[in-house]
């Protein structure tokens, strides 16, 4: 009886392991840290909108929600002092919008490799001009030795893509004249 | 009868943790997106893929009246690059379990329209199939 238990418990076990189940991306995981160089700050407040994202599944695992995007960017902004405020301000100077593309995500395995891809665009509202347009496409993976748990190596990988997403951002936004 | 059960269960663990039965069909498109200023795209090859999912891409947007050129011959001149990121599971056989098609602006690789599709393992349809209903879709945003 005790080695059946033991089979059905492996098995069980097993099976979460290699799988990707649900736990949405944190904000501070996916917060992204200032590369190196100067970024200039903008003479003004910015408000971040984001779309096309997916909330979080139990059946299709990890995913990136439009809300986790806007707060991860925010704080990452916040960080890096890349604007003087950052707000949901409807008359913002700077509108910057995130559009995320829907990705095919790991199903099964024991490394986890995620792509977010994001076209990034920056308004001047006062000059009404852009003054960023870009798609950035990044990966981030997570392997065993991260996390045991399927669904935790799962968020791990997009949280690193994410970040990266957002790291890159940062290098762009750090081209930009204002 | 035990080695049934386990069977049994494995495919339960396997069925409850990696969502078997989605089916789902999906595009969008940015609002600067300019169809009829789009008659050449350029399809760039993703790496890894080693089962022809380019090709048959390439053939649909032929199919669709379009010019296209694709990796790894270049063509600055292009109006759109298309990207594409499929996956593909085994149960039995291989499948294609997802797919995007994506269209940017050649320069900024801004995506200006893309295109998504899930079939599971029991309503799984063949690369052509999928290729097909994702592009369609995609292709849809112009009307």
């Amino acid at each position: 009886m005790q080695v059946r238990i033991a089979r059905l418990a492996c098995v069980i076990g097993l099976s979460m392991l290699v799988a990707a189940c649900a736990t949405p991306p944190t904000t501070g995981a996916m917060r992204a840290s200032v590369p190196s160089g100067t970024i200039p700050t903008a003479p003004g407040t910015v408000t971040v909108k984001v779309t096309g994202g997916q909330p979080t599944s139990e059946l299709e695992g990890a995913s990136l929600a439009d809300a986790d995007l806007k707060a991860a960017t925010e704080a990452t902004l916040l960080h890096a002092n890349a604007f003087q405020r950052v707000s949901d301000d409807l008359g913002a100077r700077y509108v910057l919008s995130a559009t995320i593309v829907r990705v095919p995500h790991p199903w099964i395995g024991l490394t986890f490799t995620f792509e977010v891809d994001i076209g990034w665009s920056l308004l001047d509202r006062a000059q009404d001009k852009v003054l960023l347009r870009k798609g950035i496409t990044t990966s981030g993976t997570a392997t065993m030795s991260d996390a045991i748990g399927g669904s935790t190596r799962g968020r791990m990988a997009l949280e690193a893509a994410a970040r990266a997403n957002l790291e890159q951002l940062l290098r762009e936004l750090a081209k930009v004249s204002y | 009868m035990l080695r049934l059960l386990l069977v049994f269960v494995i495919v339960l663990s396997l069925v409850a943790t990696s969502g078997c039965a989605i089916n789902r069909a999906s595009a969008s498109a940015d609002p600067s997106l300019r169809c009829e200023a789009i008659k050449t795209v350029h399809v760039r090859f993703r790496n890894g893929d080693d089962r022809g999912t380019q090709n048959l891409i390439i053939e649909k947007f032929l199919a669709s009246g379009f010019v296209v050129s694709a990796d790894p011959a270049s063509n600055p001149q292009a109006d759109a690059v298309v990207t594409y990121h499929d996956q593909w599971l085994w149960d039995i056989t291989w499948y294609m379990v997802e797919l995007t098609v994506t269209v940017r602006e050649p320069i900024t690789d801004f995506p200006l329209a893309s295109g998504h599709s899930t079939h599971t393992s029991l309503t799984r349809k063949s690369p052509k199939e999928m290729v097909d209903e994702v592009v369609d879709n995609l292709l849809k945003q112009c009307r």
